[in-house]
């Protein structure tokens, strides 16, 4: 036999029931080509740019999908940051432009195009803070566009007016898009560390530093390492934990194969420029029942997530899992974490619904290998310094810990402590969380920089 | 749906005789072969109009120029066509056979990397049978089979088969597994079809 009967029905059983999927295949296009700064003309290179890169990118990932038989369930784009591209416009220029964007996805039949970013972590110019304080509106008028803003590196420090300003653009997108539960919020990351490569939309922009045109593929499989964890419990009840670790690395060493597999097929079809970038070795779950991060994690032992032990299990079973991608692939990129979007996580739902896990123990969670507080309701009192105060202290665990960590808020307005606000499809429902009342106000209106830590100077 | 003439179905014919091969028909290339050899005459209805046989060939040709090239390209397909005109194919016999016209098209389509393997994993209930019910199968859609093994999971018999595409310019890999997954239900079975190159990536370093 050219396979064993075991390697043949292992990966039959991760596509038939373990929800084995590619979670994103993400264009990357470049706009720092563009030949001109007029409002109009600039809007129609956007639009016409976008078209011609991803003209062909859906029928290229449906068939490779046919091809190979594993699912790619998103398929997105990312561009340069948008506050780069419209440096030195007027403000009502940036919501002609965010429109292109939007028009562009929509003719693709893309659902989500992420870019309308700044990079302000070390201070922001006029151009960045008329981006900043365009993100409400822009969020509110379009559907389809992600908007991001790095606020920290380790190199730079924390820029804490720029975090004093995020949280008043929380709040006000929140309140622009009330009518659909702040929907907006769900489509604002802000970041420390953020990577140029990272194919994971909400968060997702083109660095400057990348080709121009280049697929990165986000792999996933939450379902898959669940079933290996299950299956090797079962078989051998003693198994302890450097045997499951090992376990994991061998599961994540295939999914990150048929990852990069699944990549470079669509960037041979696509043909130049087209290339290919990198594999995100992430864990992310879908709303879909056992591909859940936090089943993972009970499957580990804990009665539930957010149980003591529950940052120690999440760090083994996300470091397992790079070891192994990175064996399998030599284009290791983006967050490569542990995703947990709460909304999105029906352990993870469970969880705060029982009041296992709470917002301090997510915050735990992200010191580790969590990619940041995700998808995260509460309440639509919440104020925003408090939601600045928040950022604030995940920025610091990333700028520390030489982390990307990202923060998507929502204080959804009217909602309570215990209430499950319901968005529907892929960004799921989301439990609202309750928040320390103590009130930070004082401390965020010191503004100014947090110096970069110690362990920034390496030379 | 249309119907597939197969070796057997010649087999049945004397010598000499002429069979009458239908539009509705696709005739394997055994079958070929064997009419070939027992001098069969397989005989085109007649009677139908140049456009319908333009048309049933322009489709084939977008068919192939999709599926190699992942997009319709009308300028492709007009070329392709009509360096097929001009080697005399296109009126040399009824498109409905899509058996390999005149040789290689003589227009550099880029073609799949790798191998075309299929790995196909069928489970369900043992009867008599079974095995060679799917394997005939297969092979009608122009599979050529080069392992099989069977096993049982989880208390179900599971059939796993390897099949070479070969070249398999006519089908798309979509549609073999789509013919596959068909068979695999109309004998009761639950099947999987998966590329080669699933498994090669994950279980070969």
């Amino acid at each position: 036999m050219l396979y064993t009967d075991h390697e043949v029905i292992e990966t039959m059983q991760m596509v038939a029931s373990e929800s084995l999927d590619i979670r994103t295949v993400t264009l990357g296009v470049s706009l720092l080509d563009a030949p001109t700064k007029e409002p109009l003309a600039l809007a129609r290179f956007v639009y016409d740019k976008i078209m011609r890169r991803a003209e062909r990118l859906k029928d290229v990932v449906r068939q490779i999908e046919g091809r190979y038989g594993i699912p790619i369930v998103n398929v997105r784009i990312s561009v340069t940051p948008m506050s780069l591209v419209c440096d030195g416009l007027a403000e009502g220029d940036y919501l002609r432009l965010a429109a292109a964007l939007d028009k562009a996805a929509d003719a693709l039949g893309i659902d989500y195009i992420a870019g309308y970013s700044a990079l302000v972590h070390k201070g922001a110019t006029p151009g960045d803070v008329r981006h900043m304080q365009s993100i409400p509106e822009v969020l509110a008028s379009t559907r389809r566009v992600c908007a991001s803003v790095n606020v920290a590196t380790t190199r730079a420090g924390i820029n804490m007016d720029a975090v004093r300003l995020m949280g008043t653009v929380i709040k006000s997108t929140a309140e622009a898009t009330r009518d659909r539960h702040g929907i907006g919020c769900a489509k604002l990351v802000v970041f420390a560390n953020a990577v140029e490569d990272n194919p994971f939309v909400a968060g997702a922009f083109h660095g400057v530093g990348e080709p121009d045109t280049v697929v990165n593929v986000g792999v996933s499989g939450p379902g898959v390492v669940l079933a290996a964890i299950k299956r090797l419990r079962a078989e051998n009840p003693s198994a302890d934990c450097g045997a499951l670790a090992e376990c994991i690395k061998r599961t994540s060493f295939k999914i990150t194969r048929a990852g990069e597999l699944i990549g470079r097929q669509v960037v041979e079809r696509l043909g130049p420029p087209v290339r290919f970038g990198i594999v995100d070795l992430s864990l992310a779950p879908s709303p879909v029942i056992g591909d859940s991060i936090a089943n993972i994690l009970e499957a580990l032992g804990l009665e539930r997530v957010g149980a003591p032990g529950t940052t120690a299990a999440l760090a083994m079973v996300i470091d397992a899992v790079k070891k192994g991608g990175m064996m399998a692939t030599s284009s290791v990129g983006g967050l490569s974490g542990a995703f947990i979007p709460v909304s999105e996580d029906l352990g993870m739902i469970d969880a705060v619904r029982h009041g296992a896990l709470t917002l301090e123990k997510l915050e735990a969670m992200t010191s580790v290998c969590s990619v940041g507080l995700d998808m995260v309701g509460l309440p639509g009192d919440t104020s925003a310094e408090t939601l600045s105060a928040i950022i604030a202290d995940e920025m610091a665990i990333g700028v520390i810990n030489h982390k990307t960590i990202g923060v998507r808020l929502l204080p959804v307005p009217g909602a309570q402590v215990g209430d499950l606000v319901d968005y529907g499809g892929l960004l799921g429902q989301v439990p609202i969380m309750p928040v320390n009342t103590m009130r930070p106000d004082a401390f965020i209106h010191l503004g100014g920089r947090i110096p970069a830590p110690v362990t920034s100077v390496k030379n | 749906m249309k119907r597939l003439i197969t070796e057997q179905d010649l087999e049945r014919l004397g010598k000499g005789a002429t069979f009458q091969v239908e539009p509705q028909m696709i005739v394997t290339p055994s079958a070929r072969d064997f009419a070939a050899q027992h001098q069969i005459t397989l005989a085109y209805a007649s009677g139908r109009a140049g456009q319908t046989e333009e048309s049933a060939l322009d489709r084939a040709i977008k068919d192939i120029v999709a599926s190699e090239l992942g997009r319709s390209d009308p300028a492709l397909v007009e070329a392709v066509r009509a360096e097929l005109a001009h080697v005399g194919v296109a009126s040399a016999e009824p498109p409905t056979d899509l058996t390999p016209v005149a040789g290689p098209i003589p227009v550099p389509l880029p073609r799949d990397p790798g191998g075309n393997r299929a790995v196909i994993t069928a489970t369900g209930i043992n009867r008599t049978g079974i095995l060679g019910r799917l394997t005939t199968a297969v092979s009608k859609l122009g599979g050529d089979i080069q392992d099989v093994s069977q096993t049982i999971v989880a208390g179900y018999f599971t059939m796993i088969l390897v099949v070479e595409l070969g070249e398999a310019r006519r089908t798309t890999f979509d549609a073999f597994r789509a013919e596959v997954l068909g068979a695999c239900k109309e004998l009761g079975l639950q099947g999987v079809v998966m590329h080669e190159d699933v498994l090669k990536a994950m279980h070969r370093v």
